[in-house]
């Protein structure tokens, strides 16, 4: 029976950590005093890097390395922005943080500060969280009444401001370039890359976009060290990882476990307790609602970045999510066409007219009004994933595709018996 | 340390190797090459958006094709714009554009010049993989000029961005997302902006036309001639596009000019042209018979003038004749106009200045020229490192020259405006000052003194007496501008180097024009590095050859080239009186809409009453012609070959675009009939012998040829100014009695400005125009109305002693208190006629 390994959620569940002092009580804010007394910048970026820890917002990239990427001896200011936009269907497990814990998210954005040399961080969170952005900005606030926030934080001269701002509920606002224009005030369209943020990012000043769960590690690596932190896990997904477990399972939530030790079915059977009904499962998607399903026969892989990655597909964020053999993928694959449908930002080609046009076929094929060659058209679509400005498009393309090859059977199920009506209606009388 | 240009880099496109500056945009580079990669959303002159995903490339060593209008050219990059996976994804974003587009081409304006045409023809499939319900969307009402259909639209967001970038309003936004995207304007409020109509020519499909244009040809049909637009002294160029087979001008398009309008030009100029096309015009020369006009022939309307005239002139000689000829002809017909007087009748009563009354006989333009003042605002405004305007609202003046400094402003260039009320240029200034209305001289007498103080620089004995005898005093209060205020900009000036000064016509014109312009000009002097150089002072005339016939000599006391008359003749002011008291007999009205004009109306109507004889001739019937004994019908501006010199002094050429009105002659041609008809040898010659005798009378004209103006390439060159030696006082003397107090019972002070879209001059013959006009309204500051009892909109009635309006008031904060502001100029609303020219007094009442 595989069991949690909780470092972030460590205290959740079993103490109140809403106030700085109760915070204190566990541990808290040491890690900053470490790294404002104890180390340079450039050790803490080190420390980051060797413990191996990369973004968990989806894409994975080594923390260390992104914030080795902001120019030395710049004379703009330098901006932190942490994505709390936390909205890929699936993925729940940075509210926990925000919510639950919100001063270890404020400790890792404090070192993540000082390592990069910004003096203003933004927390960009996701517009619906109202109850998370108040107790950001209640934790703020105390935190600058006990001289953690502000200037001269601890005594140590070093002056850090943290703000938090609310989206006003778009998805593609948790895109990085998306989150930044957003936070500029403008219409949350991505841009271009290059340059890249970490070059000219938030109002044209170098930037680092951090998801609040990479953040919140950090202050656990500055103070029991990289090494330690690089002991968990696997050589490519170090430390632990927070997995939301949804669908068909008994006991969804979010649970902090060490990769490696597990497969995924056990995984759904250790912590989500089973499948409802003890019904079969047909799919899973692994890591959030854009990465490509697995079918039952693929799950008893180990749960690793590496081997979901082989299996085709990707850990993402995080977010598990079981279907059962009553689910209709036809459906299943419609509604998350759907959903970028809706939350294409409208700015470039492929995006805007792709998503629409994915849901006008699979509405279609839904329907039972799917014509012959749907699944080649839409196969055909797909081609162009990487022809947008940002990922939404490829993150609507891969579900789409994903679904088309895994259960393609159910679309051609659908697709039979309109294509033979259809010709019987068009058929010449005779 | 050496001067280097731009870091080069070469690289290689399609296997051709190119080099560019660095930072080229690679869809830059390929054109060098001749390489036209498609692209909808990129345009050099707006931001990069890299949105629509047709200029995808291929790079080697680069994974993912990237776009070519976002991407700069790197040294060594290899770079394919054909290859089989550029070519996949291009075909593919052309089919995304087209699922949704409607099948309307029929009866699409854009048909025949679209890009979304142009590029399925090249990399569009044949049919069609969509098989849905089209996206549809609401169709809006954005104001009389443009029709936005948004089912069109492609989101390039090329109008979005012009509209914010260039033209200074974001008044077209994309609102909702993904595939509800579209475009609309803010708040679904018609457009405002007068640069609007570009966004037509940056549109590359059907989504946005001109509503003026609108079904009325088809593209290919259009024929083009270059032209010179004659709405306002830029002179922008363009095209007038006709249809082959009518004589109909059906579009307007910008033409390229570098040194003036670039590639814009305002909506006026753009979608006024249906004046050309206007049945409402003169169309056979008219005789007045028994009290009532009739219609003549030319022969007998000619005859009958030179015949009148020949009496008159016999009986009293050349001074009971006279002649006003609007700012608006080309230079050929101003020159044959006072040539005809000067020549023919002996007469140098001769004036251009229809709409203000000269204090002295050099008035402010010309006291400008005295000085040496540059004159060439375009010009001046490129190169100066600091923008200084005084008394000018150029949004509703000089549409295409705001347009200029506000992209010098977005440049980074500090510009200081100080004007009578707020214009909408004050948002992209550095600092904004007002003064009040009439207060022009002692507001730069004292920021003269003040900033000369500051830069601790002596004036001469003569100019700080006169500076002391315009300041306000005790009255600086009623001058509207704190001590402070001009302290600040006083403080500006003295820090601003290379700083160039625009002076409006509510500063130059009228009385106090030359004192105003004298104390400009010292100004300008002050701030200038090139210590025995001109002033760096330009004056900004409106009208669209108001330069040409102050060139022309269409003075009294100036010929051509501003040579000095021995003998000066009457100026419009002295002409008119003249009507009155008898001692002028005969009047020729030429383009001039005097009663529109003229700032005292009552006066022009008895003087146009009185005279008994009165010869107007004009394209259209403006309000002079019931006065008229003799009317002759003339061609339009699209009718006639000219040239026309702009604010900048630039010499440009128009062409006749169509055929003229059969029954109207041009200018020219009928100047030099009447001189035929005379007998003094006349005869009808190309104007382009006109311009020869021009180039040879006018010596700062003296290079200039037919040819090269018809290329803009002629610019008059600096005027010699020993012509001006004795012109030089400050005639302190004549503007003793500048500052006149309210008359008893009539305590505001009533104030004229310009506004774009009134129905002055040509305008109101335009439909189109006469549709996006804004009604007269008369602007009070609130106090004011309060005391008054006068709420928002509610009709007042503005009374002056010669007679009153009723107009709905505007409260607002940008009116002085005391002063009533009426923009624009309106046939129906004859503001001019409520007061006598300097008396500006009346009472506003409910």
């Amino acid at each position: 029976m595989a069991e949690e390994t909780r470092v972030l959620l460590q205290h959740i569940g079993s103490a109140d950590l809403l106030t700085v002092k109760d915070y204190r009580e566990k541990g808290g804010y040491r890690a900053l005093e470490i790294a404002l007394k104890d180390k340079t910048p450039e050790q803490i970026v080190e420390e980051v890097a060797q413990s191996g820890l990369k973004g968990r917002g989806g894409a994975g990239f080594p923390t260390g390395m992104k914030w080795s990427f902001i120019p030395k001896d710049v004379e703009k200011p330098v901006y932190l922005c942490c994505n709390a936009d936390e909205s890929e269907p699936g993925t729940c497990k940075d509210r926990i943080i925000i919510e639950q814990n919100p001063h270890l998210l404020l400790e890792g954005i404090l070192i993540a500060c000082r390592a990069i040399g910004s003096h203003q961080a933004f927390i960009y969170i996701r517009g619906e969280f109202h109850r998370g952005a108040n107790i950001l900005q209640m934790a703020i606030e105390e935190a600058r009444r006990e001289g953690l926030i502000g200037k001269n934080i601890l005594g140590a001269g070093f002056d850090c401001e943290i703000a938090v701002y609310r989206g006003a509920g778009a998805y593609i606002c948790g895109e990085e370039t998306g989150l930044l224009t957003s936070l500029e005030g403008q219409r949350g369209y991505p841009r271009n890359k290059p340059p890249f943020p970490a070059v000219a990012g938030l109002y044209d000043c170098p930037t680092i976009i951090n998801n609040v769960e990479t953040l919140s590690a950090v202050p656990v690596i500055i103070e029991k060290g990289g090494a330690w932190y690089a002991a968990y896990g696997t050589e490519k997904s170090s430390g632990t990882r927070l997995l939301c477990l949804s669908g068909h399972v008994n006991t969804p939530g979010v649970y902090e476990i060490v990769l490696g030790n597990m497969t995924i079915r056990e995984f759904i059977r250790d912590f989500g307790g089973g499948v409802p009904g003890g019904r079969k499962i047909k799919g899973v998607i692994p890591g959030g609602s854009s990465m490509p399903v697995l079918r039952d026969d693929q799950l008893d892989i180990p749960l690793t970045v590496e081997d979901i990655q082989k299996a085709g597909s990707s850990l993402g964020s995080g977010a598990m999510i079981v279907m059962d053999e009553t689910v209709d993928m036809v459906e299943i694959a419609l509604l998350l066409a759907k959903f970028y449908e809706h939350e294409s930002c409208g700015q470039c080609t492929p995006c805007r007219e792709g998503t629409h046009w994915f849901v006008q076929i699979l509405e279609a094929v839904q329907q039972g009004e799917g014509r012959p060659g749907d699944i080649e058209l839409l196969l055909d679509i797909c081609r162009s994933e990487y022809t947008s400005i940002c990922p939404l498009w490829a993150a609507a393309v891969w579900p789409v595709r994903a679904f088309l090859k895994q259960f393609r059977e159910e679309f051609e199920a659908k697709i039979q018996p309109r294509s033979m009506e259809a010709e019987a209606e068009t058929a010449p009388a005779s | 340390m050496s001067q280097t240009g731009p870091e080069m880099v070469t690289l290689t496109i399609d296997g051709r190797q190119v080099t560019v500056p660095k930072g080229t945009p690679i869809i830059d580079a390929a054109l060098q090459l001749g390489i036209d990669i498609p692209h909808y959303c990129y345009d050099k002159d707006l931001s990069v958006v890299a949105s629509c995903r047709l200029c995808l490339v291929e790079i080697e060593k680069v994974p993912k094709l990237q776009p070519s209008c976002s991407t700069p050219a790197a040294e060594g990059q290899v770079v394919y714009t054909r290859s089989d996976k550029v070519l996949d994804a291009r075909r593919m974003q052309m089919e995304f554009l087209l699922v949704q587009h409607p099948l309307d081409c029929p009866v699409c304006d854009q048909g025949g010049e679209c890009k979304l045409q142009d590029y399925s023809r090249e990399h569009g499939a044949e049919d069609t993989r969509f098989h849905y319900r089209r996206r549809t969307f609401p169709k809006p009402d954005i104001g009389p000029f443009i029709d936005l259909e948004r089912n069109r639209c492609i989101l390039c967001s090329r109008c979005v961005r012009f509209m914010d970038e260039i033209a200074g309003n974001a008044e077209l936004v994309v609102v909702n997302r993904g595939w509800k995207s579209h475009i609309t304007t803010f708040q679904d409020q018609p457009l405002k902006n007068e640069f609007a109509g570009n966004t037509i020519d940056l549109c590359p499909v059907g989504a946005l036309t001109s509503k003026v244009t609108r079904f009325r040809t088809r593209v290919w049909e259009l024929k083009s001639k270059p032209s010179i637009c004659s709405l306002c002294s830029v002179g922008c160029s363009i095209d007038l596009q006709h249809r082959n087979r009518t004589r109909e001008i059906l579009r307007v398009l910008p033409r390229l000019s570098e040194k003036v309008n670039y590639r814009w030009i305002c909506d006026i100029g753009r979608f006024g042209f249906d004046q050309f096309n206007s049945d409402n015009r003169l169309k056979k020369p008219a005789i007045r018979i028994n009290g009532d006009l009739q219609e003549t022939s030319w022969a007998n309307a000619l005859g009958e003038i030179a015949k009148k005239l020949k009496v008159i002139v016999g009986a009293r000689g050349g001074a009971a004749a006279g002649g006003i000829i609007g700012p608006r002809p080309s230079n050929e017909t101003l020159f044959l106009f006072q040539q005809f007087f000067r020549e023919i009748l002996k007469s140098n009563n001769v004036d251009h200045r229809t709409e203000f009354i000269p204090g002295q006989q050099d008035d402010g333009f010309l006291t400008s020229i005295a000085l040496r003042a540059v004159n060439q605002p375009f010009e001046e405004i490129r190169k100066a490192s600091a923008v200084i305007l005084l008394g000018t609202d150029l949004p509703n003046e000089l549409p295409i020259l705001h347009l200029q400094v506000r992209e010098r402003a977005s440049a980074g260039i500090p510009v200081y405006l100080a004007h009578h009320r707020p214009t909408r240029l004050d948002s992209v200034c550095s600092g904004v000052w007002g003064y009040r209305p009439g207060f022009e001289t002692p507001f730069l007498a004292d920021l003269l003194k003040k900033t000369a103080q500051k830069m601790e620089s002596l004036l001469s004995q003569e100019m700080e007496e006169t500076i002391s005898s315009f300041l306000p005093g005790a009255e600086n209060e009623a001058a509207g501008v704190s001590e402070q205020q001009v302290n600040e900009l006083a403080n500006i000036l003295q820090q601003s180097n290379g700083a160039t000064l625009l002076v409006g016509e509510s500063m130059f014109t009228g009385k106090a024009g030359p004192v105003n312009v004298r104390l400009a000009a010292e100004l300008a002097h002050l701030l200038s590095s090139d210590v025995g150089g001109p002033p760096p002072l330009s004056l900004l005339p409106l009208h669209n050859n108001s330069r040409g016939a102050a060139d022309m000599g269409c003075y009294p006391h100036r010929g051509p080239g501003f040579e000095p008359i021995e003998k000066p003749g009457r100026n419009t002011a002295q002409m008119l009186e003249g009507c009155i008291d008898g001692s002028l007999q005969a009047l020729i009205l030429f383009n001039a809409d005097l009663l529109n004009e003229y700032p005292d109306r009552d006066l022009a109507r008895r003087a146009l009453e009185k005279v008994p004889f009165l010869v107007v001739a004009d394209a259209y019937p403006f309000s002079t012609i019931p006065y008229a004994d003799i009317a002759l019908p003339l061609s339009t501006h699209a009718e006639e070959d000219g040239t026309y010199t702009n604010v900048d002094g630039r010499i440009q050429r128009a062409l006749a675009a169509v055929a003229q009105l059969e029954g109207a002659l041009t200018g020219v041609q009928a100047i030099l009939a009447l001189g035929e008809r005379w007998g003094a040898g006349w005869r009808q010659v190309n104007p382009s012998r006109i311009f020869e005798m021009i180039a040879r009378a006018v010596p700062h004209y003296k290079d200039a040829s037919w040819t090269d103006a018809g290329k803009g390439r002629c610019v008059a060159k600096p005027v010699n100014i020993s012509l001006f030696q004795t012109s030089l006082s400050l005639a302190a003397s004549s503007l003793a009695s500048s500052y006149k107090p309210p008359l008893p019972d009539y305590p505001f002070r009533l104030v004229r400005g310009r506004f774009l879209f009134d129905d002055s001059g040509e305008k109101r013959f335009a439909p189109s125009l006469v549709s996006r006009r804004e009604e007269c309204w008369a602007e009070m500051h609130p106090g004011d109305a309060k005391k008054i009892g006068v709420h928002e909109g509610v009709m007042v009635s503005l009374e002056g002693v010669l007679g009153s309006i009723r107009l709905p008031a505007r409260i607002s904060n940008a009116a002085a208190p005391g002063c009533v502001t009426v923009l624009g100029r309106y046939d129906d609303k004859p503001v001019n006629g409520l007061t006598a020219e300097d008396q500006p007094w009346i009472k506003v009442q409910l």
